[in-house]
């Protein structure tokens, strides 16, 4: 009985750090999406020349 | 619109190319962002981070590069809307006024008419040939050399140095209602005299009486006018008109909002003389009212009965065109190539002026004489005008010139007849006749 309890602890653990994993990865590639987006923008996007 | 020496609106042209390469950079950096962290798991102590950096760039990178192209895209096309309805409503305001006021661009060299004409940079003389709100501009719109140019009637734009678009000459129009009336009639018979006499009865008494300000277009046809007044008014021969396509005799009527913009057009007799002559004439496609003018001499049984006195009078020179070419030349004119069909009728104003009735005993044939003792003694005639028509008709019919006289009662549903002598101030009869036309034409000129 408390090898399953163990077992399942694990398990959650895992998830738990795989989740917290995900969750930093997903703010991390938003966020450098996000900023390459703006660069890309203000490199391009400007009033033509005269 | 046609391509024009200046730079589109942001919206309307580069903002597409920005998007798109705004779009391809930002994916390309997200792609090489993940790439490196991939290339940088080779070798780490702990591959897997990097690794799952990259997958993250990748997925969660390309989930918000997809947001935000599509809310670039949203917003750019929602701007462009914006814009584009701001534009059409500028557009639309504009090109309303100009109907309403009945404004457009009749050039006085080429007769061409045109929307507008061809508007030129006050910095760099770039031709803008559509100056109006656009994707180029919606109020004012930047030209090449970086000069901002209006683009309504209302900030300005009348006001730049403008061309005609067929001609190049210059237009001085200012975007006024152009008033068109050709003077018709074989050569010698009175247009040039009229005209001058014309002119003189609307500066000197027809403006000043009604509140009108009278002021000429330019240099030109003011010192134009000036010389031939003056000549007229020492009693002098004018100079024959030897041209066949005139430059319009151009003045400025004002008064209050309504301004319009007169175009008489004296051409050389001999352009009547076939209907070849008047194809360049293209003022026929918008004149706002017609001078017929008749010279009683030419009439063959009229130059007979005073044969003996003219030769004597040099200063009458009786015109030796029959009338009846005149007229067919023109309605041909206007049947091929103003798409009038020979059933139908013009409705626009039409003058039929005797002229030199100062000459012999004409005052009491078909002169004011006659029409008013017509007007008296005649139970059936109500009016002086109806009267004036009376005695003209009666004339025509006396030299055997009824059928003519038929022809223009049907052909022109808006005619009067009258008879005039012009000699500058001392003119007899003009007034009645600017009067009519003008009347007719607007009735802002009306009788007050
Ligand atoms: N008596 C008299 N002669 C006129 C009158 N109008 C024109 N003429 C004469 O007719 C001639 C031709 O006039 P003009 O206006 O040059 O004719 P156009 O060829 O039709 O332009 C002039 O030389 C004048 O002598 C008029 O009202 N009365
Ligand atoms: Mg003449
Ligand atoms: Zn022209
Ligand atoms: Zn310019």
């Amino acid at each position: 009985m408390p090898q399953l309890i163990g077992y399942i602890l694990l398990i959650a653990a895992y998830i738990f750090v795989a989740g917290v994993a995900m969750s930093i990865g997903a703010v991390f590639g938003c966020c450098i999406a996000l900023y390459n987006y703006c660069c890309a923008f203000f490199n391009n996007v400007k009033p033509e020349k005269i | 619109m046609k391509t024009q020496p200046a730079i589109k609106n942001y919206f309307f042209g580069k903002a597409y190319g920005d998007l798109k390469n705004t779009i391809s950079e930002s994916f390309t950096r997200n792609t090489d962002n993940a790439k490196d962290f991939f290339d940088k798991a080779d070798g780490a102590t702990l591959p897997s981070f990097y690794w799952g950096l990259s997958i993250a760039t990748y997925v969660f990178g390309t989930a918000v590069f997809l947001f935000c192209s599509a809310f670039h895209i949203v917003f750019l096309s929602l701007v462009t809307i914006i814009i584009y309805l701001c534009f059409s409503f500028i557009w639309l305001l504009d090109a309303g006024y100009r109907k309403y006021q009945k404004i457009f661009t009749a050039c006085p060299h080429c007769y061409t008419k045109s929307i507008l004409p061809v508007y030129h940079c006050p910095k760099c003389n770039a031709k803008h040939d559509q100056l109006w709100a656009g994707p180029y501009g919606i109020l004012q719109r930047t030209c090449k050399c970086g000069e901002k140019l209006p683009t309504t009637f209302f900030n300005g734009r009348k006001k730049l140095t403008a061309s005609c678009p067929k001609c190049d000459k210059s237009i001085e129009s200012l975007e006024t209602r152009p008033i068109a009336i050709p003077i018709i009639g074989a050569p010698s018979v009175g247009k040039t005299f009229f005209v001058f006499s014309l002119v003189w009865y609307i500066k000197e008494q027809f403006a000043r009486t009604k509140g009108f300000v009278f002021k000429f277009m330019n240099s030109y046809n003011e010192n134009n006018y000036n010389s031939e007044i003056s000549i007229l008014h020492r009693g002098q021969y004018l100079r024959k008109t030897v041209e066949n396509n005139p430059i319009a005799l151009n003045f400025f009527l004002t008064k209050n909002k309504s301004k319009s913009l007169f175009f008489f057009y004296d051409s050389a007799g001999e352009a009547f003389s076939s209907t070849q002559n008047l194809v360049q004439h293209k003022f026929y496609d918008y004149f706002n009212g017609l001078i017929f003018i008749i010279d009683p001499f030419s009439i063959p049984s009229v130059y007979a009965k005073y044969q003996s006195n003219l030769s004597g009078n040099t200063s009458i020179k009786p015109s030796i065109t029959p009338l009846e070419d005149v007229y067919d030349a023109l309605i041909i004119n206007l049947e091929k190539n103003y798409k009038i069909k020979t059933t139908e009728r013009i409705s626009k104003p039409v003058a039929i002026v005797f002229s030199k009735v100062d000459a012999f005993d004409l005052q009491n044939i078909i002169g004011e004489n006659a029409a008013q003792k017509i007007l008296k003694t005649e139970e059936t005639v109500k009016t002086i005008e109806e009267a004036r028509r009376e005695v003209c008709k009666a004339f025509l019919k006396n030299n055997e010139l009824e059928a003519l006289y038929r022809k223009i009662e049907w052909k022109f549903g808006n005619s009067q007849f009258f008879a005039v002598n012009s000699s500058g101030k001392d003119s007899i009869g003009i007034d009645k006749v600017a009067n009519w036309l003008l009347g007719e034409i607007d009735k802002s000129y009306k009788n007050i």
